[in-house]
């Protein structure tokens, strides 16, 4: 893989007064790769996501998506430079419809200001229309058809996690970040997520996927890295790391035994 | 004379002012949770452009239509009150964005002495009067009297609230203001630029604001720089009353509450033998706020507020 990463973290470090809970943390994710974030527990994968996103600013180091960087800009812009992504515990806009969830997700992709809105002139209009075509083809596309005029708050656990990824998809991204989107899933749903996210691949899309179902991860991800204690501890292909030492020290508590 | 139907369209008009300034307190709320103290004096500045560019136009020529003159006044304050709602967001409370929520609080109070100081400097001490330039048409329903003027405060006031309805329900910027409203930060990872929600968010309360303040100085006749202060009070009791945040709930509270303060003022006098005047009419308001906040602080149709108050 010698293209230049879409997604390039380099160095990255971020400290909460003492703690440091990403240490130089570099990796970088390759277009079309379904790419696996793993390891144990308060390992910093979370953290590093929300670094990636914009909601914390970082203590050192660098990230660009496709050379552009993300490191200290608004989550906004950052969205709109093609990094989207879900939450491990599920954030909706719970009192919003389903479908007006996704419609919310076009905003970076739309540019309707208040006075088109107010005098509803026809430019306006026809995007309000695009706005609500394009978020039931994601609806469907995720399998939520027929859903869309349930409040988000009321629908099941797993379909408030595909809302989430609809949601997320509706803001055009080149990457999308997926914070354990299976978890609390049956085996059935899970295959229905793992085929999702084929689908998504094949259509050009990058993962970058946190999650704790090794099969999952095996089965999907071209590559992972572990980390541990804010630090990356391995990173390759899915078999190979499995039987690294560091990394099974890390899931067994090797450091305390 | 009716007195019950009478006063009942009076409160109905001067409720559909309410409703529109506590439109103003609600989507700020809804937000930030911030009580925006200093929207009172927004309302009050609009009335006052408006007199001023009102004045002005009688002086050049003393001809024109009134309704257009006053029109003209409207058209003039509503972009002054955006901006200054703007302004006001901009320098008083986004640097205290991610302060401890007493911070902004004691600002809104602050930037609301400002502005009624500034009022005071430019237009005086004194009433400014309305001048009586409007079609004052009276007609006849169930035995009570109602002006042209106080159907056309209930008309722009009922129509005001319809926009703004659908601008947040059907539009983009509505739908952006609403997931703000849920959570800033999952908002701004969805791409809705937050700080730009909140700026559109005072501008049209603000917007509104003005168009509140030259009705109720039509309504009066008069305009005054400490005439926001009650008003304000009035509109935040208004906007607690149908549960603050909630915008239909605004609405609904700012019509009962003018309607209860009609009402009440028409009957205190009979209720206490006389001892107590319709010029207590003050006092329902706050009473009802009072009721609302011991017996139900949600609001009538608010849900979320008890928690955080």
């Amino acid at each position: 893989m010698n293209a230049p990463a879409l997604l390039q973290v380099s160095a990255v470090s971020k400290r909460f007064g003492g703690l440091a809970a990403l240490e130089d943390v570099s990796l970088s994710v390759g277009r079309g790769e379904i790419y696996g974030l793993i390891g144990p527990n308060g390992a910093g994968k979370t953290t590093l996501f929300n670094c990636m996103t914009g909601l914390y600013d970082l203590s050192a180091g660098h990230i660009h998506l496709e050379g552009v960087p993300l490191h200290g800009r608004k989550p906004h812009h950052i969205v709109e430079a093609g990094f989207a992504r879900t939450f491990q515990n599920i954030r909706l806009f719970a009192n919003m419809t389903a479908l007006e969830n996704v419609m919310v997700g076009r905003h970076p992709r739309t540019r309707a200001g208040v006075l088109g809105a107010v005098l509803r002139t026809p430019g306006a209009r026809a995007e309000e229309a695009a706005i609500h075509n394009r978020a039931r083809e994601l609806m469907e596309y995720v399998g939520l058809k027929n859903k869309g005029r349930t409040l988000a708050g009321h629908l099941s656990y797993g379909d408030q996690r595909r809302l989430e990824i609809a949601r997320a998809l509706a803001t055009e991204p080149r990457l999308l970040a997926l914070d354990e989107p299976v978890a609390g899933m049956n085996p059935t749903e899970r295959r229905q997520m793992s085929d999702l996210f084929l689908r998504l691949r094949a259509g050009g899309l990058t993962l970058l996927l946190i999650e704790h179902d090794v099969k999952l991860v095996m089965d999907l991800c071209d590559r992972v890295a572990v980390l541990d204690y804010g630090r990356k501890i391995a990173e390759g292909e899915p078999a190979l790391v499995q039987r690294d030492p560091a990394v099974i020290a890390a899931y067994l508590g090797g450091d305390e035994a | 004379m009716d007195i019950f139907t009478q006063q009942l369209i009076n409160g109905l008009v001067l409720g559909s002012i309410y409703a529109l300034v506590a439109l103003g307190y609600t989507m700020v709320y809804g937000i930030l949770e911030l009580i925006n103290f200093a929207h009172g004096e927004v309302t009050m500045i609009g009335a006052m452009v408006a007199l001023s560019v009102i004045g002005v136009l009688l002086g050049a020529s003393p001809d024109l239509p009134g309704l257009m003159v006053v029109i003209a006044g409207l058209l003039v304050a509503i972009p002054a009150c955006m901006a200054l709602a703007f302004g006001i967001e901009k320098i008083a409370y986004r640097p205290l964005r991610k302060a401890p929520r007493l911070a902004p609080l004691i600002t809104a109070i602050g930037v609301s002495i400002i502005l009624q100081n500034v009022a005071m400097l430019v237009w005086g001490r004194q009433y400014v009067s309305f001048p009586a330039i409007l079609p004052r048409g009276q007609h006849e329903i169930l035995g009570a009297h109602i002006t042209d003027l106080q159907i056309a405060i209930v008309v722009l006031s009922l129509l005001s609230m319809a926009g703004l309805w659908l601008l947040v329900e059907k539009t983009r910027l509505g739908r952006a203001m609403r997931a703000t409203a849920q959570s800033k930060e999952v908002a701004e990872l969805m791409g809705v630029n937050v700080d730009r929600v909140i700026s559109y968010t005072f501008i049209i309360g603000a917007a509104i604001a003005a168009i509140a303040g030259v009705m109720v100085s039509a309504y009066y006749g008069l305009a005054h720089y400490y005439m926001g202060f009650m008003l304000g009070l009035k509109a935040f009791s208004a906007a607690v009353l149908g549960g603050i945040g909630n915008i239909a709930g605004a609405m609904l509270g700012g019509l009962l509450l003018g309607v209860i303060e009609a009402l009440g003022a028409g009957y205190i006098g009979d209720l206490t033998g006389g001892f107590l005047g319709s010029h207590y009419q003050d006092v329902f308001a706050f009473l009802v706020l009072i009721l609302v906040l011991v017996f139900r602080p949600s609001g009538l149709l608010g849900e979320r507020v008890a928690s955080r108050a």
